[in-house]
């Protein structure tokens, strides 16, 4: 936690924004003062709380209760019939051995444990995700990724096993090619591909199946992209069904890192079998943090569900990170259209079912997903940092500061309504001390290395 | 009684049959759970006028919402279990002619969601299918937002055209066990 976020009386947010224009001050203490008002004065459904008085201990409401229950414990991932293989062993292990396995990559340096550390809650630390080169986005955790329908910030992917599709191709990624790919899984993993998805196509028949080859649809000139056209259809499709696979294979591996309870998880237990002493599970600030975070603070509004996360996309107006790549990312704008169109999306050639409700009602013309990315998880979010998709903030401290100063304006799109500011008289301390109730043990030992 | 469970006896009572069990299994039994048109007659208590506020649902919990249209010229029964945030959720509309009662068969009918005070609609786009004469299925609905929602229906039929808007709150986050 940084030095700022230490005292409720040194307000980093507006620390950090130095001389503050005075018109936006007025009007954030404005606002700030109604919401309070509203929150105290009426007591109205929304769980209210008025922070300063807020006891830790209060009774539960009935809605409390409820919102308690919604948000713990974490269930075993729901079944996807988009990959018939989701919940096979053998298709976990084999995903699991892939995962690990550096030959999977232009350089043979980079695999996807480079990026998603499991000591490191499947994230890797840095801002931007380094492999065979920069990526433009902060690598996040897998832990809860099953949870959500659509994968990348900007919802990109609808399953997991055709997200694991995408870096393996990534330039700055793997920087591999599914020619390649196959290959590969020929040379090292032919028994444990062979018995869960049947024969290879004749890989070794060189005038079928070049070294490399990849569609690279932005690049027709790219060298892959010109060996990928001279292949025969058959051939391409069968070196998709292997990619495909290969996919659905890490899928299979990931559905596996279901974490152990965290503190705040005993405590709703606890709660909810009225245990006299539920209160000793959690520190005191923490159980006020809670108290904000399901209550004044709306940020059970996004950060919902036993993941906390509504698996769906807002305009946060976070500001612009000083080492973001150049151009504007749109995000879920952008994002909408291409799951709608990716080869390797639900009901596709490759998937395994045809009922996609999320895909087939998806609005890719909806205006508020201009500059809207998915929200986060949050939990182990303790053990996650840097935060936010281009890694804007290092600190937990900072992102609260965020919450309670909205500095500026959003870069595209407008910063979404339904965000308001959180009151200063809130301690982010407290929030703070609450998100590390969420920081749960590691999954299972055997599913950590190759 | 509570407001909730009133207007659930309000429900079953208009059209005599469990509204639960019929809609709680999707739409295989669409033919059972038809109710006939006449029996939308009785003014339950679970229809809220247009434009009057409805009281927040607890998610699963069925609902009947709608009136008479803002021209009078049909009358639309919206029937749906009432969402979570952010879920996907069908809703069965029944459209008849506000003076005869008699079902008004294949309209121009569309049914839409959006939050004025945000100036924004559903980030998903809803299908719509006749299953009867005046009576339309749609999937796809999706409220990713608590807050004030208008739940809009129209039908356009007959060179005739109405529309019905009908606040709904939908309570914040997720309510309910999640966990069986
Ligand atoms: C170079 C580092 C890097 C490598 C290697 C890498 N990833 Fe990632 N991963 C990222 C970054 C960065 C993102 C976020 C990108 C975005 O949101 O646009 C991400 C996102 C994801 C997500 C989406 C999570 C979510 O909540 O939406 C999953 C799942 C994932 N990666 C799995 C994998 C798998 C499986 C592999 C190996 C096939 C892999 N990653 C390889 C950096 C990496
Ligand atoms: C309007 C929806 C919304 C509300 C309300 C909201 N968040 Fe977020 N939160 C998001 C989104 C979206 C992101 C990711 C933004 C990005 O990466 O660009 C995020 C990111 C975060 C992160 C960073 C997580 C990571 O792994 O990078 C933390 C921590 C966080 N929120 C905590 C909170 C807290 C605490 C509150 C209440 C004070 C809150 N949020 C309220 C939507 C919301």
């Amino acid at each position: 936690m940084g030095p700022t976020a230490r005292s409720r009386w040194t307000r980093p947010a507006l620390r950090n924004r130095g001389s503050p224009d005075p018109q936006v001050l007025s009007r954030r203490t404005h606002r700030r003062g109604a919401r309070t008002a509203a929150a105290c004065g009426l007591g109205l459904a929304v769980l209210a709380s008025c922070a300063p008085r807020l006891d830790p201990d209060a009774p539960w409401s009935a809605s409390e209760f409820a919102l308690l229950r919604s948000l713990s414990p974490v269930a075993a991932p729901a079944p996807n019939a988009g990959n018939r293989f989701a919940d096979d062993p053998a298709a976990a292990a084999l995903g699991q051995a892939l995962f690990f396995d550096k030959g999977l990559s232009a350089n043979g340096q980079v695999a996807c444990a480079t990026c998603h550390q499991p000591a490191r809650r499947f994230t890797d630390g840095l801002r931007h995700a380094r492999g065979v080169g920069e990526a433009p986005a902060n690598a996040p955790t897998l832990l809860g990724a099953h949870s959500v329908p659509f994968l990348f910030r900007d919802g990109r992917k609808d399953s997991l096993w055709s997200q694991a599709l995408g870096p393996l191709e990534a330039e700055p990624e793997h920087g591999f090619d599914r020619m390649a790919a196959a290959h590969h899984v020929a040379a090292r993993h032919r028994q444990a591909y062979e018995a869960t998805f049947g024969p290879l196509p004749p890989l070794q028949d060189s005038t079928r199946f070049p070294a490399h080859a990849r569609p690279v649809p932005l690049d027709r000139g790219h060298p892959h992209d010109r060996a990928w056209q001279a292949m025969a259809h058959v051939d391409r499709a069968a070196v998709d069904r292997v990619f495909a696979h290969i996919g659905k294979a890490i899928e299979a591996y990931e559905r596996k890192l279901v974490p152990g309870p965290a503190p705040f998880d005993r405590y709703v237990a606890a709660v909810l079998r009225a245990d006299p002493a539920a209160a000793t599970l959690l520190p005191t600030a923490a159980r006020r943090g809670l108290r904000h975070f399901i209550g004044a603070a709306q940020c059970v509004t996004c950060h919902n569900g036993p993941w906390f996360t509504d698996g769906a996309f807002h305009n946060l107006g976070l500001p612009r990170a000083a080492h973001a790549p150049s151009g504007i990312d749109v995000g879920r704008s952008l994002g909408a259209q291409r799951v709608k169109e990716d080869a390797f999306r639900c009901g596709g050639l490759h998937s395994d079912t045809k009922d996609c409700p999320e895909l087939r009602f998806l609005n890719p013309r909806f205006a508020d997903f201009l500059g809207a990315f998915k929200t986060p998880s949050l939990r182990n979010v303790e053990t996650t940092a840097p935060y936010m998709h281009t890694g804007q903030f290092a600190t937990l401290a900072e992102v609260l500061a965020f919450y309670q100063s909205l500095p500026g304006t959003a870069e595209v799109g407008h910063r979404e309504l339904t965000l308001s500011l959180v009151a200063q008289d809130i301690d982010p301390v407290e929030i703070i001390a609450f998100l590390h109730t969420l920081t749960s043990p590691l999954p299972d030992a055997r599913w950590l290395h190759p | 009684m509570n407001a909730a469970a009133r207007l659930r006896i309000g429900a079953l009572a208009a059209v005599g049959c469990g509204m639960v069990a019929c809609y709680k299994d999707g739409s295989q039994k669409v033919a059972p759970a038809m109710a006939p048109p006449q029996a939308l007659r009785v003014d339950s208590p679970a229809l809220a006028p247009s434009g009057a506020p409805v009281a927040p649902a607890a998610a699963g919990e069925v609902r009947e919402v709608g009136g008479p249209g803002e021209r009078g010229t049909f009358r639309f029964v919206l029937r749906f279990t009432a969402p979570k945030v952010n879920e996907l959720f069908a809703v069965e509309t029944v459209v008849t002619d506000a003076a005869t009662h008699a079902p008004v068969p294949g309209a121009k009918f569309s049914l839409d969601a959006t939050m004025p005070e945000h100036g924004h609609g559903m980030m998903t786009q809803p299908e719509h299918r006749e299953l009867a004469p005046g009576r339309w299925r749609t999937e796809g609905m999706k409220l990713h937002m608590h807050g004030k929602w208008i739940v809009e229906a129209k039908a356009e039929a007959g060179g005739r055209t109405d529309i019905v808007r009908v606040p709904w709150d939908q309570p914040p986050a997720v309510a309910g066990p999640v966990q069986p």
